[in-house]
């Protein structure tokens, strides 16, 4: 059977549909500010073989790596109407707080597929409130550790023994749960109207699609037909030693694919800047997503496209059990970045570089946790200037608002501003970093896990580069990545880097006389 | 809203033409007896989808317009890029897209003359034979069928077909596009739309209704008398209403009975004297504690009494679990005053002795078939019409498919069901 392009659209725009119901469905009924507000999480659809047919874009750091998800339950022989849960970086998962459902989709003979929906969590347990310790030296640091098992009420039960926010969580995973039976009833209409056979083929159909316009768009790159080209860019430090930590790659594309090689990257490292290969995956997948434009599908078609190649047990293939809370926010950006670097060095177009951090912030005392990534300033162009204060990279969050977080948590807002003229000079500016000051009402725990507080976001074609980011407790400064305690009526602020410029800027120059 | 309270609250008469359409469905549904539907209108670069339950449309609490949130309870629409003048293409890889770029009215479908060179939904019908170019659009727009074949054999080449299955191939994408919409504002919201009737509307809507409501599974469909104007003749034939709300944040239950009495009060007292003489009904908006958005539930006998069972039901019915299982909270209480309009205008023309449909060939689905063809708003009631045939009128057309059979309402309105 083939499938003519016109039903394969129409099939693409079913799934895809699907998938954001699921999204819809998470967020309208989770409780949690961090999935309801900044819609941190993500849903998707697999098919049978455990192939992703179609996915609602929320955050680009899940996007391939859900894959790795399903895979992980498919080798417990799941059986159709199943839920499973999981969130070990080494068996499918990302980082701990990131849970993950998967329903087993029924057909009336066997699996039909996969509805999977994957939610930050801000709290899963662990050495601090928010589960997102800088500095921990284990993976045990950072949280209950969920390898792929049955949602049964006993599990729900150990899982809400080892939190600190238990009701909070009951209450999100219900709405996971729900947005995973949607995606199960969608695909159930579609199968009914169809058949299974139908739906199938048209998965696969999609899948081969979208390989095709990414083999079209990745053979044109102007990289280099022998060889490849290399870049290299640093973490500043693990959050156990202050050490700059390089991400080497080296990038070609043969026969339509992107081979990224990570050989030469630094070895992993005691802190929690760890990437599990997943991740990794992720990351390059979310480059080569940026570069094939509009409407080609996010599915396991483009992932054939991409080849990752990283020696075990260095930063960006860890192995267990190493510490990875903040792989999945800060070292994901960085191996992006780097990928964009060694693209750029080859010729193609790419433009300077964002904030290139998440700026993560959590805090939390007995009965209450808080988490939130900040926004920066986003990387100029050669068409124009960085949008100011957005999420840029691997994460794709809104920001709480503040009459939430001060409604939900003991923490004013002091001031929320853009950060002036933090953005990169250049014939296009860097978009501006902002500036958040929380005052505390109770003491807390505060941990933060930051980037390019000292290696600044470069420019491109001859643009300056963004201001670094800065943290300050009570005005005086703090490290990167940190774990310390405020008492009430303590300031955190955090300034965010600004963004690249592009192009030299045309002179007279602005004057600072 | 009365004019003197429309200068004052300015903003909550934002997105009122969208709006217009959904209320003016409201108001047919209500003469033709369906209280549950799913409205679709199909414009020129969009479509608008939008869901009334229980003879109210659906509202939520928050909106965007222009790029600046609106906190303001507003009714729920679902945009898609469909419209009669979405372009479409065919990308590198092969696949037919229609959308997201639209000629808009000018330079308009290729077909309108006006400068425009690429294929539209609108070339894809007229290339169908699903309009007339022997009649123009609103009586202005002349229908150039030889310059839509044109604009669609690049389509057709790349698809490696003619200009009839191109043709067909863009109505199709249009309408998995638009299905994508109904579906956001139904199924993502837990209601099951097979149970609804759909009200097509807009120039374009009524030729989509049928292959809409197969997409769906839905078995009913409403063509409103004059589908083009039924925003403005929905908001001439709305009835006068004022809601107001207030902020109360209080448990449900938790003997706070009296305080939430005395803000119903004073929200009626208000009420009763900007819209004299009006019907008032009271509404709650509760979450759980801890959730981000609100079910609106109505109070049984205006008890504040029943508010939790009610969230707790409505919940259920929507989410399919019980949330925290925890407290739940009033957000907002909410009061809806109404003063019927004196008759719902909808505009019908009566036509003179019994009409007797032309024919003309067209093709549906990929057949080649001889259809009916009726005129649309002049239609004496019980009529009765088997597709496949057309509905024309000055403002719009609709398209009633192989199997399926309308049949004339007093209102002038078409009602088709599957045969």
């Amino acid at each position: 059977m083939t499938l003519d392009p016109v039903a394969r659209e129409v099939m693409g725009h079913a799934f895809a549909g699907i998938a954001e119901e699921m999204g819809l469905v998470l967020i309208h009924s989770a409780v949690s500010p961090n999935i309801r507000e900044r819609r941190d999480a993500s849903a998707a659809l697999f098919d049978a073989e455990g192939d992703m047919i179609a996915q609602a874009a929320h955050i680009p750091v899940h996007l391939g790596a859900l894959a790795d998800a399903v895979q992980a339950v498919r080798a417990e022989r799941p059986q159709p109407g199943e839920l499973y849960i999981l969130n070990d970086p080494y068996a499918g998962g990302s980082h701990l707080p990131d849970l993950t459902l998967i329903g087993v989709i029924r057909t009336a003979d066997g699996i039909g597929g996969y509805s999977v929906v994957r939610a930050h969590h801000s709290d899963v347990g662990g050495a601090t409130p928010g589960s997102m310790p800088a500095g921990a030296r284990e993976l045990f640091a950072e949280g209950l550790v969920l390898p792929p098992v049955l949602l049964t009420p006993e599990v729900e039960r150990m899982v809400f023994a080892n939190v600190r926010t238990p009701e909070i969580r009951r209450a999100d995973l219900a709405a996971q749960r729900a947005a995973v039976e949607r995606g199960a009833e969608g695909m159930w209409s579609l199968a009914a109207r169809h058949g299974w056979a139908f739906v199938r083929e048209a998965a696969r159909a999609l899948m081969d699609h979208a390989e095709a316009r990414a083999h079209a768009v990745l053979s044109r790159l102007p990289l280099p037909s022998q060889g490849s080209v290399a870049a290299v860019d640093w973490l500043e430090g693990d959050g156990v030693s202050d050490a700059d930590i390089a991400i080497q790659v080296a990038v070609s594309v043969k026969d339509g694919r992107l081979h990224t090689d990570f050989s030469g990257t630094a070895p992993a490292v005691p802190g929690n800047v760890n990437c599990p290969i997943a991740v990794t995956h992720a990351a390059v997948l979310f480059v080569v997503q940026t570069l094939l434009g509009e409407g080609v599908p996010m599915n396991a078609g483009v992932a054939r496209t991409v080849q990752v190649t990283a020696p075990e047990g260095c930063l960006v293939h860890a192995r267990w059990p190493h510490a990875v809370a903040a792989g999945n926010v800060e070292t994901s950006q960085r191996i992006a970045d780097t990928v964009f670097r060694a693209l750029g060095a080859a010729g193609v177009p790419v433009p300077a570089q964002g904030q290139g951090t998440m700026n993560n912030v959590t805090l939390g005392a007995p009965g209450w946790t808080y988490y939130e990534t900040l926004g920066g300033g986003q990387g100029a162009g050669p068409g124009g200037p960085g949008a100011s204060g957005v999420h840029v990279g691997m994460s794709n969050t809104r920001n709480t608002p503040i009459e939430v977080l001060e409604m939900e948590c003991p923490i004013r807002v002091r001031r929320y501003a853009l950060r002036g003229d933090s953005g990169g000079a250049g014939r296009w500016r860097g978009g501006e970093g902002i500036v958040r000051e929380l005052e505390l009402l109770v003491s807390a725990e505060a941990s933060i896990l930051s980037e390019r507080r000292r290696h600044p976001p470069r420019g491109s074609a001859g643009g300056g580069d963004g201001a670094c980011g800065i943290n300050l407790k009570n005005g005086a400064p703090l490290p990167a990545k940190a774990n310390f305690p405020l008492a009430a009526g303590d300031i955190l602020r955090i300034e965010t880097p600004g963004g690249g410029g592009w192009g030299v800027e045309p002179s007279p120059t602005r004057s600072n006389a | 809203m009365p004019a003197g309270v429309a200068a004052e609250a300015a903003a909550s008469l934002a997105l009122s033409g969208p709006v217009g359409g959904v209320v003016g469905a409201r108001v047919l549904g209500a003469v033709v007896g369906h209280a549950d539907l799913l409205t679709l209108d199909m414009g020129g670069t969009s479509a608008d989808a939008s869901l009334v339950q229980g003879g109210e449309a659906r509202e939520e609490g928050s909106t965007v317009v222009g790029g600046v949130p609106l906190a303001l309870p507003s009714v729920l629409i679902e945009t898609v890029s469909a419209g009669g003048g979405s372009i479409a293409w065919v990308d590198e890889a092969g696949a037919l897209k229609v959308g997201p770029r639209s000629a808009g009215a000018t330079p308009g479908p290729a077909c309108f003359h006006r400068g425009g060179t690429e294929p539209t939904v609108t070339d894809a019908c007229l290339a169908l034979g699903w309009l007339d170019p022997e009649w123009a659009l609103a009586d202005t727009v002349h229908l150039d069928a030889k310059a839509a074949e044109r604009s669609l054999e690049p389509i057709a080449r790349a698809l490696g077909g003619d200009v009839p299955r191109a043709a067909s191939g863009i109505v199709e994408v249009a309408t998995a596009v638009m299905a994508r919409a109904l579906k956001r504002v139904s199924v993502a919201r837990g209601v099951d739309p097979r149970r609804l009737t759909l009200v097509p509307f807009g120039g374009a809507g009524p030729l989509f209704g049928c292959a809409l409501a197969d997409q769906l599974g839905m078995r009913t469909v409403l063509v409103p008398p004059h589908p083009g104007v039924l925003s403005a003749l929905g908001l001439a034939a709305a009835a006068e209403r004022v809601e107001l709300v207030a902020a109360l944040h209080r448990r449900a239950g938790a003997g706070e009975r009296s305080a939430v009495v005395a803000a119903y009060t004073e929200l009626e007292t208000h009420a009763a004297a900007l819209l004299p003489g009006a019907a008032t009904q009271r509404l709650a908006d509760c979450r759980f504690t801890g959730q981000g958005y609100e079910i609106t539930v109505p109070l049984t006998n205006g008890e504040p009494d029943g508010i939790e069972a009610a969230f707790n039901a409505a919940h259920r019915a929507r989410f399919r679990h019980g949330g925290v299982d925890g407290p739940v909270e009033i957000v907002n209480v909410r009061v809806v005053a109404e003063r019927p309009a004196p008759a719902p205008a909808l505009g019908r023309r009566v036509g003179v002795g019994r009409p007797t449909p032309g024919w003309r060939r067209m093709i549906v689905r990929g057949e080649r078939v001889r259809a009916q063809v009726w005129p649309l708003g002049e239609l004496p009631p019980r009529v009765r019409i088997t597709g496949p045939a057309i509905l024309a009128g000055p403002d719009a057309t609709a398209l009633v498919e192989t199997g399926w059979r309308g049949t004339v309402h007093q209102s002038g309105a078409v009602i088709l069901e599957r045969a």
